[in-house]
């Protein structure tokens, strides 16, 4: 089998609507020498860079050559991987593999976009994910897939909008604690209510917005006496094509979070997800997405997460709390969100999370979210 | 039921983002230099001492933060050319190592035949009359001798 | 990392157009050939890597267009936005992890469907160079001129190496190109980007390449399925090496091989070769034009005559499909020493402008 592996470092720049104030390579920078301020290594220390983003964000092919500018890439193997909103999971995942196979010894991940950079038309951007043929003449992007399955789970279980408030409302208090964190205005139930309807059922306020921002994560097989966050679990499931045939037959809409989950249980030995994880980093880029999600992976029987969420279960000081950074709806830089989750995870069991600390967490379950409802798992723990 | 064969059938489209990328902290400055001094500045690694044009967040070669400015050009040498004949008209391209710098400046050249381009030759920066803050503040590079300025 | 198996590679007839398939069905036709040429069934393919890129493919998430056509539902797979050798590194690394037993990579790539020229300039740095409009012909030429001048060369070495391209291309079934040309042909060419005339170029193509890898159990279990000799003909990577140069064309000098012999020294090492020159059989490199096919059989250390068979598919000059490209300078490799034709062989990808990163890969009949 391959060699164990460990998060030894994580950084992220400060994420906002618009950093206007740094090229892209400097917002990079920002997030590598944090990462490795963190892991109190020098760029010597890393022996090759997985970096990405999403190309038509920011119009630039090829971009993970130019931003070698900013990762510190020159010299060093660097490869891209860009998978859409998974591309930050996924390059946590590609991090993780290649350490693992013996490859590397310790490779950095890098995540980033900036979304300002085609400000207003990032929707522009993402609708080209789809069909050419059949689908994009009448898609509307991210909004109206998520749409669609909210419509489904509200019509199945009846659960309320002022239910998917309350989810945004927990984010945005936590996000409080997240110096990083890009929205950090509490919302009330009234407020989110209130902000104008994008797609039945979902309004501006239950929607993740667009931010510009970096992330860095080390992934090493040689943590020596570094603090470690050991890489327990690491899985992913994929998707067909088209919107038709993804929910079709599913026991929910996102089935593949559920498979993913269910494989990187195994390895780390999770049989009771709601008692065994300390803390939940979910990719949740819409407010009804995180009620039904932590159904697929089981955190609470089907129809049942509004009270998980009601009941604060998932608060910071709950039993299991989700998203203690203020998770994707506070702050969503497409190319670093999924390693977002995951930096943030490796900090709740090494212990490093200031403000927004878990107390004691020693096990952090981490998704990634993207494509056309596909998904990707990676269980971080403080014991190897 | 019997299909028959068909030609091709295609769907055109276009994606149309518009962009705007910001030039950065070094970028800025660079820019500004040029376009409100005609000055072209080149960053001074202070570790290793290369000196680069344009600048970068930090140095290529060691990793240090460079945040010195030197003076560079407005000449310097034509590292490699080309003439690129795919267009309505042959457009010629040159890497120039400008006086003082460690790298090239990739840009068109002016007011030369391309049977006259030969690496090595010097050249001169030639600066657009009326500037707005970016690269084509320099309209191109000429040979060394002539003018500095296109308007 | 551990050598991991090739089972088997399939590769289209790549083309100048291929109006009558999309590119998902471009990598269909790839995997389809692929588990028909291994007799492996989807089932038993664990996980997927595919190699795409966003800008060619006119679409973002372009691994999610291939899904269906890579047999990527509930299977965990991901993609690599680099030409094909690179993505074989992580499918090579997800075996070698022990997590996966095998891993089907696939790339795509269709020039017909955007326009290459202008894809290409959008790779330039956007605030002090794309502002200008160069395309990668641009780069390509000052590379060739830089080579020409630094090494006192005239321009027929380059109509030398680019006739010897279109000679081995014209006997190769998939190559796009498939008409020999002497070196007095190729020079009468209309000049592209000086000194580069048109048939020193590699085309733009359309095609897909896929590569089947599977750790020796599970090879084992495949050669002994399929009745035939298990072990005699078993094809392994042994090495691979990655490089990544500065991004600008005046950071680099682009008359030299740059970091190319950075990976291919990497990728020596961990194949145990020390004289690249007598131990290789067989070499096939990404050269997007005949400047790089001589500064890339330098970077990786072989001499300028003699040595492996250099480049018998044509290589790049062939055909240029995309991501694909160097993903089937693999597939020539392994074919070559499945085949029985040689032993070791070295197989080539690069991505970016004139070589900003190599991919190097060693390949050994067992």
């Amino acid at each position: 089998m391959g060699e164990r592996v460990a998060i030894v470092g994580a950084g992220q720049t400060l994420h906002r609507s618009r950093r206007l104030d740094v090229s892209a390579p400097e917002l990079i920078d920002e997030a590598v020498q944090a990462a490795l301020t963190d892991a109190g290594m020098g760029p010597d220390g890393i022996d090759a860079i997985v970096v990405g983003n999403m190309e038509h964000f920011e119009g630039i092919h090829l971009s993970d050559l130019w931003a070698v500018e900013g990762t510190g890439g020159v010299g060093k193997p660097q490869l891209k991987i860009a998978t859409g909103g998974t591309t930050g999971s996924s390059l946590s995942q590609a991090a993780y593999y290649l350490v693992a196979s013996g490859a590397f010894r310790t490779v950095l991940a890098v995540g980033w976009e900036r979304l300002s950079d085609s400000e207003g038309e990032t929707t522009t951007g993402i609708v080209t994910a789809f069909d050419p043929i059949y689908e994009r003449p009448t898609l509307a992007g991210a909004v109206s897939g998520l749409a669609i399955m909210a419509c489904q789970y509200q019509s199945k279980y009846g659960t309320r909008p002022e239910d998917a408030a309350e989810v945004v409302i927990q984010a945005r208090e936590n996000a409080l604690r997240n110096p990083h964190a890009h929205l950090r205005k509490p919302v009330t139930t009234a407020e989110v209510l209130a902000s104008p309807m994008l797609s039945t059922p979902m309004r501006y306020l239950d929607m993740c917005p667009t931010s510009d921002g970096a992330a860095a994560v080390l992934f090493t097989s040689r943590p020596g006496d570094r603090s470690a966050a050991w890489v327990r679990g690491v899985s992913g499931a994929h998707n067909h094509v088209y919107l038709g045939d993804v929910a079709e037959g599913a026991a929910s809409f996102l089935n593949t979070l559920t498979i993913a989950a269910e494989r990187a249980y195994k390895q780390a030995g999770v049989t009771s997800p709601r008692e065994q994880f300390d803390v939940v980093e979910m990719y949740e880029p819409c407010t009804w997405a995180a009620l039904e999600w932590a159904e697929s992976l089981g955190l609470c029987a089907k129809g049942q997460a509004a009270r998980l969420w009601g009941e604060g279960t998932t608060r910071l000081d709950g039993d299991l709390p989700v998203n203690p950074s203020g998770g994707v709806l506070c702050t969503n830089p497409i190319g670093a969100t999924g390693l977002v989750r995951v930096a943030e995870g490796s900090l709740q069991v090494r212990g490093r999370a200031g403000e927004r600390q878990v107390d004691g967490a020693r096990l952090a379950l981490t998704t990634g979210f993207g494509g056309s409802f596909w998904s990707e798992v990676m269980i971080l723990g403080r014991d190897a | 039921m019997d299909i028959p064969d068909v030609e091709p059938v295609a769907v055109e489209g276009r994606i149309r983002i518009p962009y705007r990328w910001p030039a950065g902290k070094a970028g800025g400055r660079f820019l500004a230099a040029l376009r409100d001094e005609s000055r072209l500045l080149g960053q001074r690694c202070p570790k290793c001492a290369r000196v680069a044009v344009p600048p970068r967040p930090r140095c290529l070669s060691c990793g240090a933060v460079a945040d010195e400015w030197v003076p560079v050009g407005p000449e310097g040498e034509l590292v490699s050319w080309t003439v690129a004949r795919g267009g309505p008209a042959p457009v010629a391209w040159g890497l120039v190592r400008l006086d003082g710098a460690d790298t090239g400046v990739l840009h068109r050249l002016l007011d030369v035949a391309p049977e006259a381009l030969k690496s090595g030759m010097r050249m001169r920066a030639v600066l657009d009359g009326r500037r707005t803050g970016q690269i084509t503040d320099i309209a191109g590079f000429a040979p060394a001798g002539g003018a500095t300025c296109n308007r | 990392m551990q050598p991991v198996v090739i089972l088997g590679a399939a590769q289209t007839r790549h083309a100048a157009r291929r109006p009558e398939a999309s590119y998902a069905e471009l990598a269909f036709e790839v995997v389809a050939d692929v588990l028909a040429r291994t007799g492996v069934g989807h089932d038993r393919i664990d996980t997927v890597i595919t190699a795409s890129s966003d800008f060619w493919d006119g679409r973002t998430i372009s691994d999610m267009s291939v899904q269906d056509a890579v047999g990527a539902a509930g299977k965990s797979a991901s993609k690599v936005s680099m030409d094909g050798a690179f993505a074989l590194v992580y499918g090579a690394a997800r075996i070698a992890s022990g997590a996966y037993r095998t891993c089907l990579v696939v790339a795509h790539g269709k020039a017909s469907e955007g326009m290459p020229r202008a894809i290409a300039s959008a790779a330039f740095d956007p605030i002090y160079e794309r502002p200008l409009g160069p395309d990668d012909r641009v780069a390509l030429g000052l590379q060739a001129r830089r080579f020409l001048d630094l090494r006192g060369l005239g321009e027929e070495v380059l109509a030398e190496a680019a006739a010897q391209a279109w000679t081995a291309a014209a006997s190769n079934p998939n190559a796009e190109r498939r008409e020999a040309r002497t070196a007095v042909q190729v020079s009468s060419d209309a000049l592209v980007a000086d000194p580069l005339r048109g048939s020193q170029l590699a085309p733009d193509s359309d095609g897909a390449c896929a590569i089947l890898l599977a750790d020796e159990q599970t090879a084992a279990q495949v050669a002994a399925a399929s009745g035939r000799e298990g072990g005699s003909t078993t094809v392994r990577l042994e090495g691979f090496g990655l490089s990544t140069d500065m991004h600008g064309l005046g950071d680099r000098d682009l008359g030299t091989a740059g970091v190319l012999p950075r990976a291919a020294r990497s990728a020596y090492e961990q194949a145990g070769i020390h004289e690249p020159g007598r131990e290789l059989d067989v070499a096939e490199t990404y050269d997007a034009s005949s400047a790089q096919t001589l500064l890339w059989r330098e970077g990786l250390g072989l001499p300028p005559t003699g040595g492996p068979a250099w480049n018998p598919s044509g290589g790049a000059m062939g055909a240029q499909p995309g991501f694909a490209t160097g993903l089937v300078r693999v597939a020539e490799v392994f074919e070559r020493l499945a085949r029985g034709e040689g032993r070791t062989g070295v197989a080539h990808g690069m991505t970016g402008f004139v070589g900003q990163a190599h991919c190097v890969w060693v390949l050994r009949r067992r």
